[in-house]
């Protein structure tokens, strides 16, 4: 144990001294702030640019569309130059599109768009015009005054229009909690997210630092050396425990960059998330939140244990080496997130169960179906079991495939030999 | 298990094996390695001498066979008891030298302070202190060997593994990591040295291994092997006509240059005997009889055997 932890230290500090994983680990966060920046300017710049809609208007509805419009990118403008003038404007930018409404409007239900210029995509379609479609916001105002218009006409007063318009609202009532139980729920589910995706991020990190060191130590041969100090299994398990700490602690980092970027800069955008924040932590259930650890680390543990051995089998080459584990490591524990959907509509469906005893599947599976509904507890014991007796299973072999692969220069290791190392 | 070895003897090979896909990477090998000693494991490439050292040093085990050490109470591998300079040479490039040596010497057991304390006593033994703080590709390769020589001894083991020691090094360097390897000699470390350097080997050996295709072809005391081989070399130096030492029936070969003549008396010839031969026929100006380098009968023997296999 103490030679692991030795090997643990020195993976650790030796790592994070590393000058490219200080960069990644800050200016990772620097670019994603940079391009949620960006978004947010972008948006926020075309949220100020509305769009000016030139109107031949036949009916007489331009305040009332505006009225509709309130709120959306458009607003119209009514024009009393003729269709072709005005399309002439159109094409020199002075509106951002143009809408007929002839004087039959209400009997017809039909009006005409012509948007300001067609894109590259638009144009490449040499279809008719009737392809483009005409702004949303547009249409669904258009919809609602011919709505209103109708209703008026079959001698609804204003009231009952507005009333019917207002559409239909479900109240919901509950007893003993629920709501609260489902707003706890909510932010179980959420929680769930976060600790998958932290286990897939933590587990990639850790992948390309345990890839990285094993091939290094292969190349350099320092391996023999280390190897005549301690055993294979301690260098393994020092790797897994001191890279899965590192690609842990970078993951913390990015993971509070992002928090403190939410509670200081949401109050700028009109988000009060330290109000949110603080609401939130009486709804959290502990208890799963406990369990979602276990499996958590049960789950790191397996899958780095199994791209140890990979690391070790492979080539000198990292490219080959990197693909495997992509194979063998990423894709069983993103299975959960594939099925999202079902995991929401069916938390006990028989596939998702089965799933659920898979176990590089195990931990994401288990933890978004107990976020979702309840699990029986006969179910949360075997997966456990059998997670940590596949986990225990999976570190010594993957220590007996690690102690002979290692020692094998320039060639991967076929099914045969690692069919034979195992039962070494 | 209890160590059934004498505390004289450092190390015991017992009957091991090792095969490697249906091949005898190593075939039924015992020897004894004695307190103290420098003990020379000697063979061609490929004979199995990395292969019984890593199994030595407990990286890959024997498939049958016993290993054992006097200086564990089991007879079990103790790594701290034990340092290792691999053939294959290499460190942590991108490290810092101290960082490198305190790591090494921790997994042997060592204090970091002591690791760092006696890291830089051997760098400034070695004229490298200015590089103990320097990473490792900014070394020269013969630096690197020295911080790894340094690394292999700094917890001040009871036997230390050297396997191919001089290889890449120039004659000045050679020369120190041969003072080096009696320096620990004299401090009562037991060495364990490969080599391919056979007059180093003979300088510092006091007992020798020979290994081809894995199988054990010579053993024991060097000065004993050199005896019982049998075959004097004669150097010498003459006036007159020296072509009848081609017919004689003493001299097993003979390359006669101009008034220099060296020869190979047949086994069991005695140099007397020999001598005798020349008296009235040569003017001898200068004579020396030795016996055989460890380079002629290495050659010998494994040319022999390597015949003989086919």
């Amino acid at each position: 144990m103490r030679q692991t932890l030795e090997m643990a230290h020195w993976e650790f500090w030796q790592n994070l001294k590393n000058k490219l994983f200080i960069v990644v680990t800050f200016i990772s966060p620097l670019i994603m702030l940079g391009i949620v920046g960006i978004v947010f300017l972008v948006q926020s710049a075309s949220q100020r640019n509305e769009l000016t809609i030139a109107l031949i208007d036949g009916v007489g509805i331009n305040k009332e569309l505006n009225s509709r419009l309130s709120g959306s990118f458009y607003r119209v403008q009514v024009v009393s130059e003729p269709e072709t003038m005005i399309v002439q404007k159109l094409q020199k930018g002075e509106f951002d599109g143009l809408l007929i409404l002839e004087s039959t409007f209400f009997e017809t239900m039909r009006a005409r768009y012509i948007p300001k210029s067609r894109s590259f995509f638009q144009s490449a379609i040499k279809s008719d015009a009737s392809l483009i479609a005409a702004p949303r916001s547009i249409t669904d105002a258009l919809s609602q005054i011919t709505l209103a218009h109708g209703l008026q006409n079959a001698g609804l007063t204003s009231q009952e229009i507005a009333r019917l318009a207002a559409g239909v609202q479900i109240d919901v009532s509950s007893s003993s909690g629920a709501l609260q139980e489902q707003a706890s729920s909510g932010i179980t589910l959420a929680i769930a997210f976060v600790i998958i995706i932290l286990l897939q991020m933590i587990t990639a990190n850790s992948q390309t630092l345990i890839l990285t060191s094993v091939m290094r130590e292969k190349r350099n041969r320092v391996v023999e050396i280390l190897l005549s100090s301690i055993s294979a299994n301690a260098l393994m398990s020092g790797k897994i425990l001191g890279l899965g700490a590192l690609a842990f602690l970078q993951a913390l980092i990015w993971a509070s960059v992002g928090l403190i970027v939410i509670f200081i800069g949401g109050p700028f955008v009109g988000l009060p998330t330290g109000v949110i924040g603080a609401a939130i932590v009486p709804f959290l259930a502990w208890d799963k939140i406990l369990l979602y650890l276990i499996y958590f680390v049960m789950g790191y543990f397996l899958l780095a244990a199994m791209c140890a051995a990979v690391s070790a089998t492979t080539s000198d080459d990292p490219a080959s080496a990197s693909q495997l584990n992509m194979a063998l490591i990423f894709l069983p524990p993103i299975l959960p997130l594939l099925l999202f959907t079902l995991v929401l509509e069916k938390p006990d469906h028989i596939a998702l169960k089965l799933i659920s005893f898979f176990p590089p599947a195990t931990p994401g599976m288990m933890i978004l179906r107990t976020a979702v509904g309840s699990v029986s507890w006969w179910e949360i014991s075997l997966s456990l079991l059998l997670l940590a007796v596949s986990t225990w299973g999976m570190l010594r072999l993957a220590g007996k495939i690690f102690r002979i692969g290692i020692l094998i220069y320039g060639k991967s290791a076929s099914l045969r030999e690692l069919w034979r190392w195992a039962r070494s | 298990m209890q160590s059934e070895l004498r505390p004289e003897k450092t190390l015991s090979i017992q009957q091991v094996y090792k095969y490697f896909e249906g091949t005898k990477a190593v075939d039924g090998v015992s020897l004894d390695v004695q307190a103290g000693e420098i003990f020379g494991l000697l063979g061609p490439n490929g004979a199995g001498k990395t292969t019984l050292i890593r199994m030595i040093l407990n990286i890959t085990q024997p498939d049958s066979g016993k290993i054992i050490f006097s200086f564990s109470p089991d007879g079990r591998f103790q790594p701290e008891k034990i340092g290792y300079l691999p053939e294959e040479r290499g460190l942590y490039d991108d490290r810092k030298v101290s960082d490198t040596l305190v790591f090494l010497a921790r997994l042997k057991g060592l204090a970091p302070a002591q690791a760092r304390e006696r890291g830089l006593l051997w760098l400034s033994r070695l004229q490298l202190e200015a590089y103990y703080d320097r990473k490792i590709r900014e070394l020269s390769k013969g630096m690197q060997q020295k911080v790894q020589f340094v690394a292999s001894i700094l917890h001040q083991p009871q036997l230390v593994v050297l396997d191919e020691p001089f290889a890449g090094l120039d004659p000045v360097n050679q020369e120190l990591f041969r003072e080096l390897i009696l320096e620990l000699k004299s401090t009562g470390m037991t060495v364990l040295l490969s080599a391919h350097q056979m007059h180093l080997v003979e300088d510092l050996c006091d007992r020798i291994f020979l290994i081809n295709q894995g199988q054990p072809v010579l053993y024991g005391n060097l000065r004993e092997i050199k005896r019982e081989w049998g075959e004097d070399w004669v150097k010498l130096d003459f006036q007159g006509n020296a072509e009848f030492l081609k017919q004689s029936s003493l001299v097993k070969n003979v390359e006669i240059r101009d008034s220099r003549a060296e020869l190979i008396l047949k086994k069991g010839t005695r140099p007397e005997a020999f001598l005798d031969t020349l008296s009235g026929k040569l003017e001898i100006e200068q004579i020396s009889i030795q016996k055989p380098p460890l380079h002629h009968i290495f050659v010998e023997l494994v040319t022999q055997r390597s015949g003989e296999k086919k």
